[in-house]
């Protein structure tokens, strides 16, 4: 099978790299778009070992491209032609998609609660939407600031009930040290809460193309 | 441990969450076929268990000493 990792433009860079069982990174001009990809003998077994692999490959290719779209873990092909065919249909969408991310990164930042969590929604009805209220201007206090340091963002699930935040930022390369130090000032204003930054990413959350 | 190596624990411990986060749940979805089922999803997790319920603790734990 063709495993996808990423699509890149059409001059895109591909380095020599190992994918996920060592097989070696190859590219493929299709539709005017740059397709990194390894060929396999089989599906992708989704292990944290081919999960960090995966990101591995991804980055290589970030680090020689400005405009890298990373694929979804286990994105295979039984051929070619099933390849061509998908990226074909799908051609304009990608271009945009890869014009939208070009030389930016994405930044992560986790907002968490330090003390314990306020009162159960039995408790009290009002207790319950006042502190509801207090968390998402907590949040917001937050996001506004890092939010005018990137080109876009979008807030991914929390996971935890701990987490306030968790908000993944489009940010132009050049202004990485900008936002951290946004985010260690908003980090030092706010009381009660640990604000913490990741990255620089790939763009993994804005690859998919947004209206 | 001191402030500094807690700090460093714990950044890098939130690094590997968000990057599996990433690579298994975010970018571009193309082809009809989706081959991973939430079973080999939830695989990959089962070893990052321990790891995910530690994060908060570790985020307590440098708030404190910061």
């Amino acid at each position: 099978v063709i495993y996808v990792y990423a699509f890149l433009d059409a001059d895109g860079r591909v380095p020599p790299c190992e994918g996920l069982d060592g097989e070696p990174l190859e590219e493929r001009a299709l539709s005017g778009l740059t397709v990194a990809v390894g060929v396999r003998s089989g599906r992708a077994q989704a292990t944290q070992e081919a999960v960090l692999r995966h990101g591995a490959v991804v980055d290589a290719l970030a680090r020689e491209n400005d405009a890298v779209l990373p694929a979804r873990f286990g994105t295979c092909f039984a051929g070619p032609e099933l390849l061509a065919g998908e990226v074909s249909a799908r051609a304009d969408e990608l271009r945009r998609a890869l014009d939208g991310v070009r030389g930016c990164v994405e930044m992560g930042i986790r907002v968490s609660r330090l003390e314990e969590r306020p009162a159960d929604p039995a408790a009290s009805g009002r207790d319950y939407l006042e502190a509801r209220l207090a968390a998402m201007q907590e949040a917001e206090r937050v996001h506004r600031p890092l939010a005018a340091c990137a080109r876009e963002s979008v807030r991914r699930s929390a996971a935890s009930p701990d987490v306030l935040f968790n908000g993944a930022y489009l940010v132009e390369s050049q202004s990485v040290p900008r936002f951290l130090e946004t985010a260690a000032d908003v980090g030092r204003a706010e009381r009660g809460v640990a604000v913490l930054a990741t990255g620089p990413w790939a763009p993994y959350s804005f690859a998919e193309d947004r209206p | 441990m001191n402030a500094e190596a807690r700090t460093a624990a714990l950044q890098e411990q939130l690094t590997l969450i968000e990057l599996v986060d990433r690579v298994l749940h975010c970018g571009v979805v193309i082809g009809g076929d989706i081959v991973l089922s939430v079973a080999d999803v939830d695989l990959v997790y089962v070893g990052l268990r321990v790891l995910v319920a530690s994060v908060g603790t570790l985020e307590r734990m440098a708030l404190e000493a910061a």
